[in-house]
């Protein structure tokens, strides 16, 4: 029997009902309440912090690693939030931090050659049970995976999910102008590489 | 959503095939296992249990391990012989029999004393005093050790001793 999967969108990935980020703070803040604290920002935002991880690493496995390491994280450097930072960027650098962290780890591991990646990914995508895109996606995604990492999270947040370029320069500490020219050109290199395959 | 239009406007007018394709499927084709959010709120939580959180304490056997390595063992065995020959030679005689009577003197005056005097007195023989009644009980690192660091740790332990040991010091 096939193993149930539930097809994430941006529809589907935010709960309906969700406390406000200001309550999840003062809870966090105080002894008494940082459970309940945590577990309200769990519920907002786990599932979106593992959708921006998942697109990064691309596996499951990975994914579940690094966002549950970045999850630990936030709980135990809540104190350190400042809030001229909203809690949603704070959140979302701690995890594509992780992310590009586990990534360069994963580079200096690997035995096999770029090129082999790529040609892999197809593969490993179709025998993904994780994964249920068509050909269309496939192509995209190893379009997504030849951009340089830091490019690939800009890509990923703007096309996926929608971030704004301000919200993107809190979470990469990088320029908005940077920003926009970065997704310009990774827009650019998709493009390219998906004109062969695009639906007319 | 305002962000939303303006992304695909973005990519309508930079790259219109991958717009479309975007508006045909807006998803990624990633999936997990329904129950996966569930359980990852437990596995967080049995994380951050499991691995408890560091102590913020003093590492008194860490200091003593690193006050003994060769190095700063010499720098202050030095430094506690200098101290004690100027000590010695300049204390006025009323001054060196300052805490003789030491029935009528506090631990709290002792501890104030040191304290504001800390200078004077070698800290390798305060920790040597310290290593006979502090518990070992704490495991960090503190190989990165600063000199104020010292200064900091010190100033903690002494607000730990008692009289007598005061006394020994003094």
């Amino acid at each position: 029997m096939a193993v149930p999967i539930r097809k994430p969108s941006p529809q589907t990935v935010q709960e309906p009902v969700h406390t406000e980020d200001d309550q999840i703070i003062a809870w966090l803040r105080e002894p008494g309440t940082v459970d309940r604290g945590f577990r309200a920002l769990l519920a907002k935002y786990q599932e979106r912090l593992y959708w921006h991880v998942r697109r990064l690493v691309v596996e499951h496995e990975d994914a579940n690693d690094v966002v549950q390491e970045c999850l630990v994280k936030v709980y135990r450097k809540i104190g350190s939030f400042r809030k001229d930072s909203g809690l949603y960027t704070w959140l979302y650098r701690i995890a594509t931090n992780e992310a590009l962290s586990f990534l360069r780890k994963q580079k200096r591991k690997a035995t096999r050659s770029i090129d082999d990646e790529e040609l892999l990914l197809a593969e490993r995508l179709k025998a993904d049970a994780y994964f249920d895109g068509d050909a269309a996606q496939i192509q995209l995604q190893q379009a997504v995976q030849q951009l340089p990492d830091k490019q690939r999270a800009v890509f990923n947040l703007r096309y996926f999910e929608e971030m704004s370029y301000q919200d993107m320069s809190e979470v990469l500490n990088t320029s908005t102008g940077a920003l926009k020219a970065s997704f310009h050109h990774a827009v650019k290199k998709i493009e390219k590489s998906m004109v062969a395959i695009m639906p007319k | 959503m305002d962000s939303e239009k303006h992304t695909q406007q973005e990519l309508e007018q930079l790259a219109p095939n991958l717009a479309r394709l975007r508006k045909q499927q807006p998803e990624d084709g990633f999936t997990v296992h329904p129950s996966y959010f569930r359980e990852l709120e437990q596995n967080v939580f049995h994380q951050i249990s499991r691995r408890p959180t560091r102590k913020k304490g003093v590492d008194w056997p860490g200091l003593f391990s690193w006050l003994l390595t060769p190095r700063p063992a010499i720098a202050l065995s030095v430094l506690a012989l200098i101290l004690a020959a100027v000590w010695y030679f300049s204390a006025p005689a009323s001054q060196s029999n300052l805490f003789a009577g030491s029935a009528e003197v506090d631990a709290e005056d002792l501890r104030t004393y040191v304290q504001e005097n800390l200078d004077d007195f070698s800290p390798g023989f305060i920790l040597e005093v310290a290593e006979q009644d502090v518990a070992y009980e704490m495991d960090l690192s503190l190989d990165d050790l600063s000199e104020e660091e010292v200064d900091v740790l010190l100033d903690e332990y002494l607000d730990e001793l008692d009289q007598e040991t005061l006394e020994d010091i003094l």
